[in-house]
């Protein structure tokens, strides 16, 4: 890829964004014309359902998975260039766990505060995440990217099996904790977007602020050091970033898997190495990813509606494997 | 001018440098000696900056390193460790890297800066791999790639560990090439060697380390004469005359 193609990439990608974010907008159970949704936004006699399908339905929808998928990819991002593994999520420094062990303890011991759920999951998420770089990062060990990843899993195992044990005692709570963790925009409205909405887009201008120091991370810590990069600083703030971006979007979209991972790779695959570009390219391709899937997610079984979080399960693990086959026959 | 004073690192209860003294001058091709385990690559990750946690000062020009914002050190000190990774960027950018120190907060490099970049691309004949990916190399392209990000760094010192390890003869010149240049540039070079025969024909001073402790410190025919090779390396330095190449020294097993 030379960097003279990179404005075509973006224009093109820009594009894509846009047509699927109209797609979102107007496709669905009620479909809609661009004729009416002009004279939904502009037509002085406003049809009141269209109104409330189209901006209250469908626009919180579409925005929270165009958050929630920049803000994933960009995590998962950071993630992999902080730990140097390529297969490193966003579940492996324990945010899935920590996220459904907070949404399952409220659900169980506080079923009269359902509506702080979104709280409890970041909450969740964040104490998880610090914990497990609170781990990595005590001691005298300077080169921690081995002991985030042993301890994100080790932090995980504990509150999976909480999960379970609560699940155990209250069988009662399993629907409405299933829902979450199958991740989706169903239930999100437009009152539920501005804080995750404002720390994802922060997340990502740091992001990328960051990254010019956190490309010279691919060198090891000892070159990067020597040139003037703090590496254990870098690589902790990247990994704070990261497990604020994720906090952010699984409390108002659950658990959705995939979108860290397979963006990145993607991404790599078509902009290159450098994430000043992997950066911007990761939040935009992330945010079109999330969008088709809730739009298939609800169109393809129409009038049943799915969970984008299932949708992009089915379709990211297959892709998964076929980049890592093809991966393996390059090797080859 | 390098100037190290009494350092000392232990990891755990084991000591691995005690009260060494060392300096490395400019213009000059210091050479680290000793055999495996005996400090040399910890006291140039002391003096890197790798280590932070030993005892002692290490002056550059009379700063003392340990006072220097890291950048300020990457502006001064340029490092290539013994291991070299592969990174998946070109050529261009790993060169682009040792630029890193003098660019702002964005990263971008000005036209002056890209200028050096290429100029540092032309300097080490890696211009034609300008594209290529450093984890496609080989072996010996790599080291040249690595090299010329050193260059492109343009720190008053550089050091090196075992920069020929694992080279044909003709990577062992071209890197032997290299240092002489910057030798000529007035730079102060500190580089390990495991070939006595490399570091004779290259180095101007040397410093042998047994053990965590620096036990020998001359010019290369003081090192011949003094009995270390044998004692240390258990190497006997010959002397060779050719008709093509002159008078040189090989080191044969006692």
């Amino acid at each position: 890829m030379t960097k003279q193609k990179l404005p075509l990439i973006f224009f093109v990608l820009f594009l894509l964004l846009v047509a699927s974010m109209l797609a979102g907008f107007l496709l669905g159970s009620a479909r809609f014309g661009v004729e009416e949704l002009w004279n939904g936004i502009f037509g002085e006699n406003r049809d009141p359902s269209v109104e409330l399908i189209l901006f209250e339905l469908r626009l919180p929808r579409v925005i929270g998975a165009l958050l929630a998928g920049g803000g994933l990819a960009v995590a998962g991002l950071l993630l992999q260039s902080a730990t140097d593994n390529d297969l490193c999520s966003p579940s492996v420094i324990g945010v899935n766990a920590g996220a459904g062990f907070a949404v399952m303890l409220l659900l169980c011991l506080f079923p009269m505060a359902y509506p702080l759920l979104p709280a409890a999951a970041f909450v969740g998420a964040m104490v998880t995440t610090m914990t497990v770089l609170g781990i990595s990062f005590t001691g005298r060990r300077i080169f921690a990217k081995t002991t985030v990843i042993l301890a994100g899993v080790a932090v995980a195992a504990l509150f999976n099996a909480g999960i379970s044990f609560f699940s155990q005692l209250y069988p009662e709570v399993l629907s409405s904790y299933a829902s979450f963790s199958a991740g989706g925009f169903s239930g999100v409205y437009k009152e539920d977007l501005p804080v995750p909405g404002s720390m994802i887009l922060l997340g990502i201008l740091c992001a990328w602020i960051l990254s010019p120091k956190l490309n010279l991370l691919c060198l090891g810590d000892e070159l990067a050091q020597s040139l003037g990069i703090q590496v254990r600083r870098i690589r902790f703030f990247a990994l704070v970033l990261s497990s604020v971006l994720c906090a952010a979007v699984v409390s108002f979209a659950g658990l959705l898997g995939f979108v860290g991972l397979i963006i990145p790779h993607m991404a790599r695959r078509i902009v290159g190495q450098d994430l000043r570009v992997l950066v911007p390219f990761c939040a935009l391709a992330g945010g079109v990813l999330v969008i088709l899937s809730d739009l298939a997610a609800r169109t393809l079984f129409s009038p049943a509606e799915l969970p984008a979080g299932i949708l992009m399960a089915a379709m990211g693990a297959p892709f998964f494997l076929y980049l890592l086959l093809r991966k393996r026959r390059e090797a080859v | 001018m390098i100037q190290c004073r009494k350092i000392g690192l232990s990891k755990g209860k084991k000591t691995i440098l005690r009260d060494v003294d060392f300096q490395a001058a400019p213009g000059e091709i210091t050479v680290l000696l000793g055999k495996n385990g005996s400090g040399k690559t910890s006291l140039l990750r002391c003096i890197s900056g790798a280590y932070s946690r030993f005892q002692g000062e290490i002056l550059l020009n009379g700063k003392n390193l340990s006072g220097l914002s890291p950048t300020e050190r990457a502006r001064m000190l340029a490092v290539m460790p013994q291991t070299l990774p592969q990174p998946p960027v070109t050529v261009e950018e790993l060169t682009a890297f040792g630029r890193q120190p003098y660019t702002g907060y964005t990263g971008r490099l000005s036209q002056g800066e890209k200028e050096k970049v290429r100029r540092a691309m032309e300097r080490s004949g890696v211009l034609p791999h300008a594209g290529d990916l450093v984890c496609n190399l080989s072996g010996g392209e790599r080291q040249m790639a690595f090299f010329t990000m050193l260059l492109a760094q343009d720190t008053p010192a550089v050091l090196l560990d075992e920069p020929t390890a694992n080279l044909d003869a003709e990577y062992r010149q071209r890197v032997f090439g290299f240092l002489r240049s910057m030798r000529e540039e007035g730079k102060i070079i500190v580089t390990t060697l495991h070939s006595l025969e490399d570091a004779v024909q290259l180095g101007d001073r040397f410093w042998v380390m047994q053990e965590g402790a620096m036990v020998f410190s001359g010019t290369a025919g003081d090192f011949i004469s003094s009995g270390l090779p044998e004692r240390n390396f258990g190497l006997r330095p010959v002397q060779v005359s050719s008709p093509e190449e002159g008078d040189f020294t090989v080191f044969r097993p006692v």
